[in-house]
């Protein structure tokens, strides 16, 4: 990979002139880009003789190149160069989608907070299809649209007579078997109440939200499904933002009309919902109608332990949320990132109560002790020590921070020794993944932006993609970004190799990440406020060896939420942590995808289970999707959890 | 016979190679005056001053931004001018034009530290990595023209910006000498302290760390800090003294920075006098605040955020009549906005006209369906009034809307103890209880309630 350092000039240069116009062929091609990259790399070595023949040529076609590049403006920079890692194929596979906001200029809150999506095989064919949700309020037209993924790989919309296919201000999707009947549930979050539907197993949806017993009235962001108390039923905990008013007018300091910003209104609770399985008290699994689908025992109910838990104690701006395992005590965690306050990290206490402890995991602040504007999640184990990190996305004007876990339960801000500090660009960050697109074995990292307030629009890559959003809404566009891993948790920023995922301005929100045509490499998927979902197809090239795990308790008929798979292949170790509900308003691909290098076979795969059940796994063969069922394993003892 | 053929005169390679010469000399100077043409005209030509968009701008700003323009046009050779209009785009978030601005002002005086300092302020919002190379030249020319105090807040920007982008030898050597002139600095202390954190130096951590505590400019950050290093060396009880200790301390006051502070004078507009009037008020210089407010109401007669800015200062102040006017006029001007109904609502309560008071909090929920604190003041409205039924609505809209409000809780807990449904009351209370475990009211009403259980 080419990595021309400007500063110091590119390894070879025996002479000053020599030197010289090379750093000046470095700054023009960084100042263009990577079309005149190519130029510049020819032109530098064309010159290479007129060098040998005379050094004073050298030097003032150095200076003259260098000032039209505007060189005093060129801080040392990373390569352009790089990998494309993804293509466009949204027109390809038929994906037509293009996200309704309302009506532009209304400066309507939740306009500008976007929707998100869910990947997800809701027809349990083995291939996952797309939910993607609509923002022009509850009279609009436009209703939320479900996509199945038929067998050549293209989307059909199935929305009509789905259930799924209402209006409303929609925000965020969550996805989870609530009644353990192996269909996977729907919760779609809004502003004005969110909703839950419960997969029926032909196809449609039913709303249970009152008879389920949840008084949804907040203005709901994302939402994960959890067993935090580990009884085997999956609950609920919606991440809120503020307490809107639409009536108060906001401006930016010009007295322009502006969507207001979260501090202009009060932050509201995360409300958690606890399962209470069947009514009836038992747990006795459900029983399969003729046509196979499983109808629960008696209705889904969920109990309102908002208060009882503790989440209700602290009020903040949430946008994100992560459920895992944070301290290592095999229960799940809940981290929720907030809205230009401190990031709640809910410890659980093993008896349905949460502590708050943030501030003491390192989580709530970054390095300079400053709560920014948190909105995304990504969790993934970038430095290959089992542990997971995070990513959190924030402002242009804020740094999107990595927390690497330096001990079990400890966070620390290691942000600018990763290299994501020094970017080619930054946006506003939104959807964020952690995953390894290359399958070299080092989760890398995607973002999507979009701007927040209004501004001048960056320019476009790609011919005509700035005019798509029209005249108002392309003063919020930003460009996305992607970063590889090469080890150990440093990324080099590939954003300007990568036009077709980086190079079109959008207001990007969602990013969801999952692997939509089974061939090992994970794709991604973008939601763009009033502009269009797009698919990007994963065609990094060369690609490593690859495991795609699901792993299911057979018991409760259901994706293991919460368990952690570990996979050791040619010597390394890579862990996986099991919960769908990531990123920003989305949710992804529920099954665990490892790259694994040059590694060709894989020696031992370890479960550790919800439950604290561990298992390990045998003869697994590289490059193909696999099931890891419960008690199909070989029993082990599982890691003594922190004292 | 032969016929001689007439050879071409052999070349001369002596002459070729000065001719060779000769060329290239000529092509040399002929570049080296094209260079200097060029650098001569990026560096001196006259530009046009950018062209702000200044649609839906306030009137008030887009006067202050078209006189500085002016100023340009007049005298487009005057690096103040240029670098005024800059600093008054760049105040006003035109952050692009105003770099343009900021950019010819350094061209045109290039020896002036503070236009390359605002463009690296500017560039702070995009890209921080891209705004050290300002940063530093404005540091460079300060130090080799001043060297005062005005230079150590861009020597310390720029430090701090190294340390968060990861450059920390150099920040390390920039907060050293900012620190070799002031040894007390409070804020290079905390620079260097969270510099040797991320070296996980802890001991010369702690030691900055503490320097910095002891200050009270810095003393949140600094405790801040100092919690985590306890975390990261395993003393726990130190670190949770440190958390405690920093929660409750307020926020540290911004630090000065001269050449950010002094582009405040071009402030103006609607919003940041209404801000000017919201500081006055904080400050307990009511009539001051209150006057401001009339100003802004005057000069901005259809503004209902004007207007209601008004009316909550009179309300606070406690002239109700005047705000219930005022605040009537808010809802004139903008018959949807449902917290002005709030407001409206308690100075009718402050009036006792009890019935105008529950009209307009019940309007503030219908307006807005979850609007916790409408529904809690016409529950305590439609109690005094002994509308029971009605009440007891309102709370529940209460607790439903805002769970984690104790008082709602215990208010609904009370009425539902009232009409004898106690086992609801017990839950609601042992709600209240959660949220607000002092709360004597409701700590009596679970007593009793217990005791008659």
């Amino acid at each position: 990979m080419e990595t021309p350092n400007c500063a110091r000039g590119t390894a070879g240069a025996s002479d000053i002139s020599g030197r010289l116009l090379r750093w000046a062929a470095c700054v023009a091609r960084m100042e263009y880009g990577p079309l005149i990259g190519v130029k510049a790399k020819q032109f530098t070595t064309l010159v290479d003789a007129m060098l040998r023949r005379s050094h004073g040529l050298a030097v003032v076609l150095a200076l003259s190149l260098a000032a039209v590049a505007g060189c005093r403006d060129a801080g040392p920079q990373p390569s352009p160069a790089g990998p494309l890692l993804f293509q466009d194929v949204t027109a390809q596979v038929g994906l037509s989608f293009v996200h309704d906001a309302g009506q532009p200029g209304d400066y309507f809150m939740p306009q500008i907070v976007g929707s998100g999506v869910a990947l997800f095989d809701f027809d349990n064919d083995g291939r996952l299809d797309i939910y993607l949700v609509h923002n022009a309020g509850p009279s609009s037209k436009s209703t939320n649209r479900l996509f199945h993924q038929e067998k050549d790989g293209r989307f059909r919309d199935v929305s009509a007579g789905s259930g799924l296919d209402i209006a409303g201000y929609g925000m965020g999707v969550a996805v989870g078997d609530i009644n353990n009947d192996g269909w996977p549930d729907v919760l779609v979050t809004q502003y004005g109440g969110s909703r839950l539907f419960l997969n029926k197993g032909s196809g449609t949806f039913t709303d249970i939200t009152r008879s389920a017993g949840l008084d949804l009235v907040f203005w709901g962001t994302s939402a994960s499904f959890v067993d935090y108390d580990r009884d085997g039923w999956l609950d609920l905990v919606i991440v809120h933002y503020v307490d809107y008013g639409p009536d108060r007018p906001c401006t930016d300091i010009g007295g322009r009309r502006e969507y207001c910003p979260p501090k202009a209104f009060p932050g509201t609770i995360a409300k958690l919902y606890h399962n209470l399985g069947s009514a009836s008290g038992g747990r006795k699994p459900p029983v399969a109608n003729k046509q196979g689908a499983y109808a629960p025992r008696s209705p889904v109910r969920f109990e309102d332990v908002t208060l009882k838990s503790g989440l209700g104690k602290k009020p903040g701006p949430g946008l994100g949320i992560v459920c895992a395992d944070f301290n290592g005590d095999n229960w799940p965690d809940i981290l929720i990132a907030n809205d230009g306050q401190p990031n709640y990290l809910w410890i659980n206490q093993h008896d349905g109560t949460f502590r708050e402890e943030g501030l003491r995991r390192g989580v709530a602040y970054n390095a300079e002790g400053q709560a920014q504007a948190n909105m995304g999640i990504a969790l993934g184990d970038v430095d290959g020590d089992q542990r997971f990190d995070l990513f959190i996305t924030h402002l242009t004007e804020e740094t999107n921070i990595l927390w690497r876990q330096t001990a079990v339960g400890r966070f620390q801000d290691r942000t600018a020794v990763s290299g994501l500090a020094a970017t080619r660009w930054r946006g506003t960050g939104f959807g964020t993944v952690m995953a390894d697109f290359d399958c070299d074995g080092a989760p890398d990292l995607a973002v999507v932006n979009g701007r927040i307030t209004y501004g001048k629009p960056p320019e476009s890559a790609i011919a005509g993609a700035d005019v798509e959003l029209g005249p108002f809404w392309r003063h919020y566009a930003d460009r996305n970004q992607v970063f590889l891993n090469y080890g150990r948790g440093t990324f080099l920023d590939m954003s300007p190799a990568n036009i077709p995922f980086c190079g079109r301005p959008g207001i990007f929100r969602g990013l969801a990440c999952g692997d939509i045509d089974n061939d090992g490499a994970l794709d991604l998927l973008t939601t763009c406020v009033s502009g269009p979902a797009r698919l990007f197809r994963n065609i990094a090239a060369p690609r490593g060896h690859w495991l795609l795990a699901r792993a299911i308790d057979p018991a409760l008929r259901r994706d293991a939420y919460g368990a952690e798979v570990t996979v050791q292949a040619g010597g390394r170790r890579f862990k996986r942590w099991l919960n769908p509900g990531y990123s920003y308003l989305c949710s992804n691909d529920p099954r665990l995808h490892f790259g694994l290098g040059q590694a060709d076979h894989v020696e031992v795969i370890e479960v550790l289970w919800p439950n604290g059940d561990a298992e390990e796994f045998h003869d697994v063969k590289v490059d193909q999707a696999i099931e890891l069922r419960k008690g199909s394993g070989k029993p082990r003892s599982p890691n003594q959890p922190e004292a | 016979m032969t016929s001689a053929i007439p050879t071409p005169p052999a070349a001369n390679p002596q002459r070729s190679a000065l001719r060779r010469r000769g060329l290239v000399v000529v092509l040399l100077l002929l570049l080296a005056a094209g260079a200097a043409s060029w650098w001569w005209y990026r560096h001196t030509r006259v530009m046009t001053p950018p062209v702000a968009d200044l649609e839906g701008i306030d009137p008030a700003v887009a006067a202050v931004i078209t006189k500085e323009r002016q100023a340009v046009l007049a005298a487009p050779r005057d690096a103040s001018a240029w670098g005024r209009l800059g600093e008054v785009l760049e105040l006003f978030n035109f952050r692009k034009d105003a770099r343009v601005c900021l950019m010819q002002a350094e061209r045109l005086d290039p020896e002036q530290p503070r236009w390359p300092y605002h463009q690296g302020f500017l560039l702070l919002w995009d890209n921080a990595e891209e705004a050290l190379p300002h940063l530093r030249r404005a540091v460079e020319l300060e130090d080799r023209q001043h060297a005062g105090p005005a230079g150590d807040a861009m020597r310390l920007r720029l430090s701090e910006t190294l340390l968060t982008q990861g450059h920390l030898d150099e920040a390390e050597e920039s907060f050293r000498r900012l620190l070799k002139r002031d040894v007390l600095n409070p804020r290079v202390h905390l620079g260097l302290g969270r510099l040797a954190m991320q070296r996980q130096e802890w001991k010369e951590a702690l030691s900055h760390l503490q320097q910095a505590a002891a200050d009270k400019r810095t003393i949140r950050a600094a405790t801040l800090a100092l919690a985590e290093l306890y975390e990261q060396r395993g003393d726990e009880p130190a670190a949770a003294q440190a958390r405690v200790q920093q929660e409750k301390l307020p926020l540290d006051p911004s630090w000065p920075d001269p050449f950010v502070d002094e582009i405040q004078r071009f402030n103006t507009g609607k919003r940041t006098r209404l801000m000017q009037a919201d500081q006055l008020f904080k400050q307990g210089r009511t009539a001051e605040a209150i006057a401001q407010y009339g100003q802004v109401v005057k000069d901005y007669a259809n503004s209902d955020e004007a207007w209601f800015a008004l009316g909550q200062a009179l309300y606070r102040a406690g002239d109700f009549a005047s705000a219930q006017r005022t605040l009537q006029k808010t809802v004139e001007l903008k018959p949807g906005y449902a917290e002005a109904y709030n407001y409206l609502g308690l100075t009718f309560v402050a009036q006792e006209k009890r019935e105008d008071a529950a009209a307009s909090f019940q309007k503030a929920t219908e307006l807005k369906k979850d609007f916790g604190h409408a529904y809690f003041n016409l529950g305590r409205c439609r109690l005094e009034q002994k509308n029971i039924p009605a009440a007891l609505d309102a709370f529940r809209g209460a607790v439903r809307s805002m769970p984690n409000y104790a008082a709602a809780h215990t208010a609904l807990a009370e009425l539902l103890h009232q009409i004898h449904q106690d086992a609801e009351a017990l839950d609601e209370v042992r709600q209240a209880l959660q949220l607000s475990p002092e709360d004597e009211r409701a700590k009596q009403l679970r007593e009793k309630l217990k005791a008659k259980k």
